[in-house]
């Protein structure tokens, strides 16, 4: 069985947490705010040197730290690439995330990145890829990852299935956790014009073990998720309709443009929990 | 994988040249529609690559401002594109196409700005050093020393100019007044890059021991290198340099 977290890394609480930046790194550090856990990008640490990875193995020790990539490729007809890999694997070692999660996505071809998070054809053949991808993913890390899916502005006439299927059947197939971006199904719904509570309701009760929560901004005829905003009554109305479903899933705030003051991205969070509280206090 | 592969490889080319066409085909949308979606992914991918090129490149940028750099950047892209999923990977050639760039031909020091600015973003990232194996040193006896090869520090970058460019680096730095200037006939550089702590410092070096540095960065024995200076500085140092770069923590590890 693949475990969920790593043996000495602090467990994560079914709280909402926030995306740790580094405009806040000192600030955190100086202050130790009551946040319940953290989430980075494993990528903005891959050299291991310098200020970066000196803040993050300070706030690993105060802290649950969740390992999120932006970088892998997973879903590229490329092969995964091995340094990447194993700088991850480092970086698990050296951090014992909580958790350690990848976007159900593509952004490289011929060793081009395109540095962006581009959607998968939703096709047969493309589920079992990456069912294979994540397998050997899990396989590497020797740990269960969650897959994210992302926002999109574009389908491709080929896909044959819909979104929310491919998620839900690369979790039930592979065994990894979901990583629910409540932002990026609305966004995608707005984009593309599905109903998003279909999308929630597709998705087994069982395989959410994070959700993502942010705000996204409209450029002309669309709506893209910028993670430069607040989060939008739309989506704190889903985020509550999920977390009936899903249970207490811990959660984070995503900010990566116009980031704001820590007492604002804080506020944001507990926001989250308030409404986790409400149904609480309503359904005990 | 064949389908997926050139799924991919045709929106890839597609998001990296605006002039390509023909995507649309594959898309759900109408072909207006389709133009515009894929748009937005154009407008993120260029608009994730500038940014980061922007934070490797701070002096560059405030050289000659964001439109210059946001115009340069996206020419750069499609030249150059990125090859990791790592942004900070991202812009290693971009003093040379600036080199290369006709708009830039009036800035001459703009490359080597680039190339500085390229060293303290690697040196702010770069491992920490493990200290000088002193005690191993000690071990090897005097005749061996001419076959000694030593390594740089992973925080050390050594750089040269015929530009003052480490001056040009501290005026325009964010917290510089921008009144400062700088005069560019004032001679050019040899330079050392140095992160300690987390402060990155320019060290100007003198010629020969730049040399000194730079040909045992290079990988040449201690021996060869201190005959090849020795043939134009007749009084350079057998050991002091030597000494003093390693006191210095500039040099952090040795092989025979």
């Amino acid at each position: 069985m693949l475990k969920h977290s790593s043996k000495n890394g602090k467990p994560i609480p079914g709280k909402t947490g926030i995306g740790l930046r580094s405009p806040h790194y000192r600030e955190i550090l100086a202050s130790l705010p009551a946040v319940p856990w953290m989430e980075v990008h494993s990528e903005n640490f891959f050299s291991f040197g310098g200020a970066p990875i000196h803040y993050l193995d300070q706030i690993r020790s105060h802290y649950p730290v969740s390992l999120h990539g932006v970088g892998l490729s997973l879903g590229s007809a490329d092969s995964l690439s091995r340094k990447h890999l194993s700088r991850l694997k480092t970086l698990v070692d050296r951090i014992e995330p909580c958790l350690v999660s990848e976007h159900l996505s593509w952004s490289s071809i011929e060793g081009c990145f395109l540095n962006d998070l581009l959607p998968m054809p939703y096709t047969q053949k493309s589920l079992e890829f990456m069912c294979r991808r994540v397998t050997q993913f899990q396989d590497f890390l020797g740990r269960r990852i969650l897959i994210e899916n992302v926002s999109s502005y574009l389908e491709y006439k080929v896909s044959s299935i819909p979104e929310w299927e491919f998620v839900a059947e690369v979790s039930s197939r592979t065994g990894c956790g979901i990583l629910l971006d409540i932002n990026n199904i609305y966004v995608s719904s707005l984009n593309h014009g599905f109903d998003p509570y279909r999308y929630l309701q597709s998705i087994p009760e069982k395989g959410v073990l994070e959700i993502h929560l942010a705000g996204f901004e409209r450029h002309g005829d669309f709506w893209v998720d910028t993670h430069s905003r607040p989060v939008c009554e739309a989506v704190w109305d889903l985020y509550e309709f999920a977390l009936r479903r899903f249970g207490e899933i811990p959660t984070l705030i995503e900010w990566d443009a116009d980031i704001p003051e820590l007492p604002v991205l804080i506020d944001e969070a507990r926001k989250a929990d308030l409404i986790a509280q409400n149904i609480h206090a309503t359904t005990s | 994988m064949q389908q997926l592969h050139d799924l991919q490889c045709k929106l890839a080319k597609t998001l990296l040249d605006p002039g390509e066409t023909g995507f649309e085909q594959y898309l759900v949308s109408s072909s207006p529609e389709s133009r515009k979606r894929l748009d937005v992914y154009r407008s993120n991918v260029f608009g994730a690559l500038t940014e980061a090129l922007k934070a490797a490149y701070p002096v560059v940028l405030k050289l000659v401002g964001d439109e210059f750099f946001e115009f340069a950047a996206s020419q750069f892209i499609r030249r150059f594109p990125s090859r990791s999923g790592d942004l900070h990977e991202f812009g290693r050639e971009f003093p040379q196409f600036l080199a290369e760039y006709a708009p830039a031909s009036n800035l001459p020091y703009l490359p080597d700005s680039g190339s500085l600015d390229w060293a303290c973003h690697e040196v702010f990232f770069a491992p920490e050093p493990v200290p000088f194996p002193l005690e191993r040193l000690g071990k090897i006896p005097e005749a061996d020393f001419h076959r000694l090869r030593f390594k740089l520090s992973p925080v050390c970058r050594l750089l040269s100019s015929r530009f003052p460019v480490h001056r040009i680096w501290q005026v325009n730095q964010a917290e510089t007044s921008p009144l400062q200037e700088v005069n560019l006939n004032e001679g050019g550089v040899f330079l050392l890059v140095q992160r300690t702590g987390f402060t990155i410092q320019l060290i100007p070096l003198s010629r020969w021991d730049w040399e000194f540095l730079s040909l045992l960065d290079s990988g040449e024995e201690f021996g060869g290198v201190f005959d090849y200076i020795r043939k134009d500085k007749t009084d350079f140092e057998r050991s002091l340099p030597l000494k003093r770069f390693i006191s210095k923590s500039v040099l952090t590890d040795f092989s025979i």
